[in-house]
């Protein structure tokens, strides 16, 4: 958990100018955020000082051309907060790496904007939903997800053609408010479904006591 | 295609050749054939068996011609028919002495093969030919047998006659399965043309009718450009060459056959842009119907003119069973004239609607289609 408001982050990620330009990135937010330590393969996260980071950004696509599904997955079942940063932003690859117990997804093109903010959320527990992640969950059609309903599909597709929750908000005659509640409501929906996972058990008792979803809801 | 239509000009052709044999194989049965028999029924030998041969033929006659005038072709079944055809003959042949086999009264001879004929003349030259061969054999084979081999020149004579009749027919047959294929074939050649012409022709009036579009823009722009009258470091006067140089690109894009041709005009519009260094992010977002190309053009055309002016546009192709959206959220400083400024407005031949809406320096615009019930 992170203590006095500063989340600490180690970088998973064999380009040094996305380590650099996240670095850069770190040091202007607020919250603060710090990256702790960097490296080209997980065992930077699997070492001090990256081991006691609060957050993981890691790359899938590290130099392999396989996605390294099996290095995510021993993270989250480590009861690491992983947020995905990589290339592709294709469906099929967010919802696995979702099923597998992602903190959160972003594409490369969404860094600017959405990564220290889920950086933020991920070291508080709490959901955040980029909008490549919105778009995969609102047209996500396997036979065992999470039921969405029309307005919260509304929200999803209009968030990621936007990226602004007040522009969504106007355009659907909403709040803000109730607008970050439809969108973060899905996401504890589809942490309660799969596979379980520490952080996944962690995001959704966050949303409990934080009112945003009932215990009868789930 | 050249099958069918083969088959059917042949089928035409065919018919009338064997109503022609239908005709006369019944006058042969019953004009010459019955008296023959009536006339003297105890000169046979086995009356009986006469009797049965002629009404083996009636029988084949009746199931032949009623496939003949019901315009059917008969299967395998023909072969059965062919059989008791051959049947009778043998009834027939058998059912008269010796010494009277090449008499005026064995009746059989000459019809058989127009029976032959009949049922076979469909099938192209080859079946026919054998059997009236094989038949013929058979006749010059038992006049051996029963030891009157001195009257084979009697049945040649005959047999000249009668094959002199049906030969000619059985050569029709085949020349008008010859025409047919011809025939097929020259109409399909006709019908490619005609097609090609039409196709053609299409093409032509629609890339002159978008070009007309363009004229009125793109010459007038050109001529400001050549007389120098056009402010170049003015940035309206930049985005009006842009526009205009992208609904070219776009115009090129759409004679282009493609899955999904609104994502490919789109790419076409957006490249332009990202040449001219505005940073262009191009998503799409679930499954969606293919509108027609005026509405592709309605579709894109707000796109088109936002990135003309932005410096980073956010292009993104939302779709859902009902229709479809090009959303662009661009950084897009004040509304160019004739641009929609309110809430939104609809282009009513296309059926699109335009919503827009501007948070502070943002302006994210929307084109949305709906598919017509």
């Amino acid at each position: 958990m992170a203590s006095a408001g500063l989340t600490t982050v180690v970088v998973v990620d064999d380009h040094p100018a996305i380590v650099a330009g996240l670095v850069a990135w770190c040091a202007d937010a607020d919250p603060p955020v710090r990256v702790v330590d960097s490296g080209a393969t997980p065992a930077a996260a699997w070492t001090d000082p990256g081991l006691s980071a609060d957050v993981v950004v890691f790359d899938l696509h590290l130099a392999g051309q396989v996605p390294a599904w099996t290095d995510l997955r021993r993270l989250v079942e480590a009861g690491r907060r992983v947020i995905v940063y990589t290339m592709r932003e294709d469906r099929d690859t967010i919802l696995v790496c979702l099923e597998l117990g992602a903190f959160a997804y972003l594409a490369k093109t969404e860094g600017p904007d959405h990564l220290v903010p889920a950086i933020q959320a991920a070291g508080r527990d709490r959901p955040c939903t980029p909008p490549a992640m919105a778009r995969a969950i609102s047209t996500d059609t396997r036979p065992g997800r999470p039921r969405l309903t029309p307005r919260e599909t509304d929200v999803l597709v209009n968030w990621f053609a936007c990226e602004s929750k007040e522009m969504v908000a106007r355009k659907l005659g909403l709040s803000v408010r109730t607008v970050n509640s439809y969108i973060d409501r899905v996401r504890i929906r589809y942490a309660e479904a799969g596979r379980p996972a520490p952080t996944k058990a962690a995001l959704v008792a966050r949303a409990i006591q934080d009112g945003l979803v009932r215990l009868d809801e789930l | 295609m050249g099958e069918p239509d083969s088959a059917l000009v042949l089928d035409r052709l065919l018919h009338g050749l064997r109503l022609a044999i239908l005709a006369i194989t019944v006058t042969t049965l019953c004009g010459f054939a019955l008296p023959l028999l009536a006339a003297d029924p105890g000169f046979y030998r086995d009356p009986a068996r006469q009797v049965v041969a002629f009404a083996l033929l009636c029988a084949v006659a009746l199931v032949a011609g009623g496939q003949v005038l019901r315009r059917r072709f008969a299967g395998r079944s023909r072969w059965v028919l062919v059989a008791v055809v051959f049947a009778a003959s043998a009834s027939a042949t058998t059912g008269i002495s010796a010494d009277r086999l090449m008499s005026e009264a064995e009746w059989s001879y000459g019809v058989i093969g127009w029976f032959l004929l009949l049922l076979l003349v469909d099938r192209g030259a080859v079946a026919p030919a054998v059997c009236l061969g094989l038949h013929t054999a058979i006749a010059f084979g038992q006049l051996a047998l029963v030891g009157r081999a001195h009257e084979s020149a009697d049945l040649v004579v005959v047999t000249a006659v009668v094959l002199g009749c049906e030969l000619p027919v059985l050569a029709a047959g085949v020349a008008l399965r010859g025409l047919a294929t011809t025939s097929a074939a020259a109409s399909r050649r006709a019908e490619r043309v005609r097609t090609a012409d039409a196709i053609a022709e299409h093409l032509h009036a629609d890339r002159q009718a978008r070009y007309a579009d363009l004229a009125g823009t793109t010459v007038s722009l050109l001529t400001d450009l050549t007389t120098g009258a056009a402010d170049l470091a003015d940035d309206r006067v930049r985005a009006a060459y842009a526009v205009a140089a992208a609904r070219h690109r776009r115009l090129f894009a759409e004679h282009d056959d493609v899955v999904d041709p609104l994502l490919h005009e789109l790419r076409a519009c957006v490249d332009l842009a990202e040449r001219k260094g505005v940073a262009v992010y191009l998503g799409t977002c679930g499954d969606r119907p293919t509108p027609p190309p005026e509405v592709r053009r309605a579709l894109t055309e707000p796109a088109l003119r936002i990135m003309a002016r932005a410096a980073r546009a956010r292009v993104t192709v939302l779709g859902s069973p009902g229709g479809v959206a090009v959303s662009v959220l661009a950084d897009a400083p004040a509304a160019e004239e004739g641009e929609v400024t309110g809430a939104a407005a609809e282009d009513r031949a296309a059926g699109v609607t335009v919503t827009r809406r501007v948070d502070g320096s943002d302006v994210w615009v929307e084109a949305t289609w709906r598919v017509r019930d």
